[in-house]
């Protein structure tokens, strides 16, 4: 009885590169393929694979969210992450959205295999580099409860787009028509919700998210 | 005659993904896999592929001083930069490094087919995305003066300049480089006044512009 693999990723080389290492695989077989979060959440419907294998940064709804939706509609699909990004917004957002693994790209395919056949017996799974960046002390301590990360009210918004265009507090400040204060404690909420610790991880965010450029 | 490829790409699931794809083309074959650029350019030496399917951003050498260095030891090789990044600046630097093609990893695999036939014939080739790229910065002309003329930053400059855009304190820096904040402060001050920047905003822009630092980290 194959086991049946949803894949979703936006770079279509990397699914169809994984879909034809998968045919040589007799106990699997890809049941479909999404290029955002949106038409993953749909075709988990759909198709009720057994393994959807999901990279946590894509367009139109992201890995977490999809993650989040597909896991709480269906809860006998097993979420797998499979992506280049080690920050832990990325590693620790799926797996509280309910992922049970996350693989990194940087290994091979063989990887990816034993992930899916440790999710597929109900066990959590982690790359070895995950394991030491996140040891299992760090994940029991971090509630794993599927709640919601809040996202970032408009105004929050508003004020990471202009950090990360290197305007100052006061700049900032007199911009949203706020004391330098509130901006300041607007920041550290941005970070505390983001999970970031430092003005240049706020603008990498801020740079993936797509809420800056790299020429402004 | 079976093309010989290359594949350079820090992703080795990627790589396997590639050669798997490339095993079912009866005209091509992949002759050796590298993670970084360093080992991109030996093999290119040793195994004289007729194309390299390069990634950009891999540790250590990058794609960029790979595909320079490769052509440099033998012109005949064509490089085709498959990336995950579609922005201005790196095509400019890999189009001078001497790449004959760029593809976002977005497209499919019958776009890097058609990218390889039209490298083995000598023609260029960028993806729909790319084009655009190039469209708009020629539409856009403005030239931004800050950024045109390569600021020289020394070794420590440099080293300083990743550590800050990687988020890292002064206090972490001076420890990590066993100097002290103060000299560190004093170094990020003489790197933005070198650079033109006012911010740290921009550093770390400044850095990811010249692929000093990537957006993975």
């Amino acid at each position: 009885m194959s086991i049946k693999l949803l894949l979703v990723d936006n770079h279509k080389i990397m699914r169809e590169g994984l879909r034809s290492l998968v045919e040589t695989k007799s106990d699997m077989q890809v049941v479909g393929e999404a290029g955002n979060g949106q038409e993953a959440v749909q075709l988990a419907r759909q198709l009720q694979p057994d393994v959807v294998v999901m990279d946590a940064r894509l367009p139109q709804m992201d890995g977490i969210k999809a993650t989040r939706q597909i896991t709480r509609d269906n809860t006998e699909i097993k979420v797998l992450g499979l992506s280049v990004y080690t920050h832990k917004q990325y590693v620790l957002g799926m797996l509280k959205a309910g992922a049970r693994g996350y693989v990194l790209k940087d290994y091979a395919f063989g990887e990816l295999i034993n992930a899916i056949k440790t999710v597929m017996k109900n066990e959590t799974y982690l790359s070895e580099k995950l394991n030491q960046l996140y040891p299992p002390e760090t994940l029991n301590r971090i509630e794993l409860d599927r709640k919601v990360l809040p996202p970032l009210t408009e105004r929050e918004t508003k004020v990471l787009k202009l950090i990360s265009q290197g305007k100052s507090t006061k700049e900032i400040a007199l911009k949203v028509k706020k004391s330098p204060k509130t901006i300041d404690a607007c920041r550290r909420q941005i970070m505390i919700k983001l999970n970031i610790d430092n003005i240049a991880d706020l603008v990498k965010f801020a740079i993936r998210e797509g809420l800056s450029s790299l020429d402004d | 005659m079976t093309l010989k490829i290359l594949i350079a790409d820090d992703h080795e699931i990627m790589r396997e993904g590639l050669s798997s794809l490339i095993a079912k083309q009866t005209d091509m074959e992949v002759v050796g896999e590298a993670a970084d650029g360093d080992q991109a350019i030996q093999l290119a030496r040793d195994l004289v592929p007729d194309v390299v399917i390069m990634d950009i951003t891999m540790p250590g050498t990058d794609g960029i001083v790979a595909t320079r260095k490769i052509l440099k030891a033998n012109s005949k090789i064509k490089i085709v930069v498959l990336s995950m990044y579609s922005n201005k600046h790196f095509l400019i630097k890999v189009l001078r490094a001497g790449a004959k093609a760029y593809l976002t990893k977005e497209k499919a695999f019958k776009e890097l087919i058609k990218a390889i036939n039209a490298v083995r014939e000598d023609r260029t080739y960028l993806c729909d995305k790319m084009v655009n790229v190039v469209v708009d910065d020629f539409k856009d002309r403005v030239v931004k003066t800050k950024y045109t003329s390569a600021p020289v930053l020394n070794e420590k400059e440099c080293e300083i300049l990743r550590l800050l855009a990687e988020g890292l304190s002064t206090k972490e820096i001076g420890r990590q480089m066993r100097k002290s904040s103060k000299t560190i402060d004093a170094y990020r001050r003489e790197i933005m006044n070198k650079l033109g920047t006012n911010s740290l905003a921009e550093l770390v822009k400044f850095a990811l512009r010249e692929g000093v630092i990537t957006l993975k980290e």
